[in-house]
């Protein structure tokens, strides 16, 4: 992995600004984007808001790739050598197996800590904290990922989901990576894991809720960190957060979606 | 101290997290399986929790480069048998005296959802009642629930992780990690059945390395499941008819 030239903090600057526009400002414009296009061209047999949830994930995308490849362009950060120098098959079943291991591990650890938490939060709250999760457990922006796999045939599914799993990759590997990595392997992996899993606290009915995701993304953001920082390959990290995604939504879900 | 066998190549960062995750947490990948495709799997021989185990040890040890290592230096197998029943017997008197501590706390109400919902929303506890399930041959039922996870544990737990973990860890370090895992795996038993486990593995990870190698393992967990299965069926089978007819209302 080739590193540009900018000081560390500079670099641990830029990167929590990327992530606090991209999970802010631009959230917030990818939505405008969705629902000007959803008016333009109304589906048909789905309801609005679904279309909306399902529009904003290309919207939110194509507004990464961009502040991406401006990053690139004035960073000097990695870009024709983001998906591999040349295409090695191997890392398609190698990013399944990566991603059906963080997946199962990362249930352990949410089981683990959901267990752990659980009479803290009925302190707080009261009432049952099993019976509110399994309620709200795939709430927020989960929700808007339900919509995807309930509404489109699942070949385009998988393709509209990998568009905001690639934008999360650029935001927390691609660029995290090269510019904290002055900072030593650790210290960029642990950052940019931090990070990470900060975000996924946004956008859900309360901290419970993001119990899950956020212990998945501790489990996926040392792994796809470190193996970012070691072969710099995006393609295998995409294919795990993909897959990673498909095995926690629950399908049984569908039809509440 | 008797050898582990140490990765004779350097293995892509990738195979060794995959291979460790999965190691970590065998149990909650059978049960996601299981909850996902019960059907196909309800045709294997063994039950998911063992398919599981069986695959990753056949993937671990292909890239570790090298086959088990059954026995110790110097080590008949009739010594390693030996030492296995020993360490067999004093496990199964952890094992009770963990249940026995377990049941002497007063019993709540049982509450009227799982208590540990997991993000998949897989129903927890449905691991052990398909690795205990009543039905079919009693070979089927003792070899595939009883004996085949008891081997593969300890190729998993006792060799294959160790040697996974050591390069990277140290041996104390990925010998408690491997102990830890293998006390979590059996989370669905209940807290005193992971503790007693945690001993347990510390038994035969002690067994392993310093004495009769994974035979001596192998034949004392054998031993310790059979005991517990022949202890535990009645209350197993009153679970798995529960749970029937919970999925049948």
């Amino acid at each position: 992995l080739t590193l540009p030239a900018v000081p560390p903090l500079v670099g641990l600057g830029v990167v929590v600004v990327d992530a606090w526009l991209g999970y802010g400002r631009f959230m917030i414009l990818a939505n405008r984007m969705a629902r000007a296009a959803v008016r333009l061209f109304p589906p048909r047999d789905i309801p609005f808001f679904h279309g909306l949830a399902i529009a904003v994930m290309p919207s939110w995308c194509a507004i990464q790739v961009a502040v991406y490849l401006l990053l690139a362009w004035t960073l000097d950060l990695p870009l024709r050598t983001l998906f591999g120098e040349r295409f090695d098959w191997t890392l398609i079943p190698r990013g399944i197996l990566l991603g059906v291991a963080e997946a199962s591990f990362s249930m352990v650890l949410a089981t683990v800590a959901l267990r752990v938490l659980a009479p803290l939060r009925q302190a707080q709250r009261g009432g049952d904290a099993a019976l509110e999760y399994q309620t709200l457990g795939q709430s927020g922006w989960m929700r808007s990922y339900l919509y995807v796999f309930a509404r489109l045939p699942l070949p385009l599914a998988l393709l509209v989901v990998m568009l905001p799993l690639l934008g999360e990759e650029l935001i927390f590997r691609a660029t995290a990576i090269p510019l904290l990595l002055p900072l030593g392997v650790v210290p960029a992996v642990a950052l940019s894991t931090l990070m990470f899993a900060a975000v996924q606290v946004l956008w859900l009915p309360s901290w419970y809720q993001a119990i899950g995701p956020v212990c998945g993304a501790l489990v996926m953001g040392v792994c796809n960190g470190l193996l970012f920082a070691h072969e710099g390959n995006l393609l295998p990290l995409l294919i795990a957060h993909v897959v990673f995604l498909g095995m926690l939504i629950d399908p049984a879900r569908f039809r509440d979606a | 101290m008797s050898e582990i066998p140490i990765p004779s190549r350097d293995l892509p960062l990738d195979v060794r997290l995959v291979l460790v995750l999965l190691g970590l947490s065998p149990a909650m990948l059978a049960s996601w399986m299981q909850t996902r495709f019960p059907r196909p799997l309800a045709r294997l021989p063994i039950d998911a929790y063992s398919l599981v185990l069986l695959v990753l040890a056949v993937a671990s040890y292909l890239a570790l480069g090298q086959p088990p290592r059954w026995l110790a230096d110097s080590w008949s197998p009739a010594a390693a048998i030996l030492v296995g029943v020993a360490a067999g017997a004093v496990s199964i008197a952890v094992d009770m005296a963990a249940t026995r501590l377990g049941r002497r706390r007063p019993r709540r109400a049982p509450p009227r959802r799982p208590t540990a919902p997991v993000p998949a929303d897989v129903p927890v506890g449905d691991a052990v009642v398909w690795r205990l399930r009543d039905h079919g041959p009693a070979w089927r039922r003792g070899l595939g629930n009883l004996l085949t996870p008891a081997v593969l544990e300890e190729l998993l737990y006792r060799q294959a992780l160790l040697a996974l973990l050591v390069p990277t860890l140290g041996l104390a370090a990925a010998a408690a990690l491997s102990i830890a895992a293998f006390g979590l795996v059996h989370v669905y038993y209940g807290a005193p059945a992971v503790i007693s486990k945690w001993i347990v593995g510390t038994l035969y990870t002690a067994v392993v390395l310093f004495g009769g190698g994974l035979l001596a393992a192998v034949v004392a967990h054998c031993l310790l499941n059979t005991a517990a299965y022949a202890a535990a069926s009645p209350r197993a089978r009153s679970m798995l008819r529960e749970r029937l007819r919970e999925r049948q209302a």
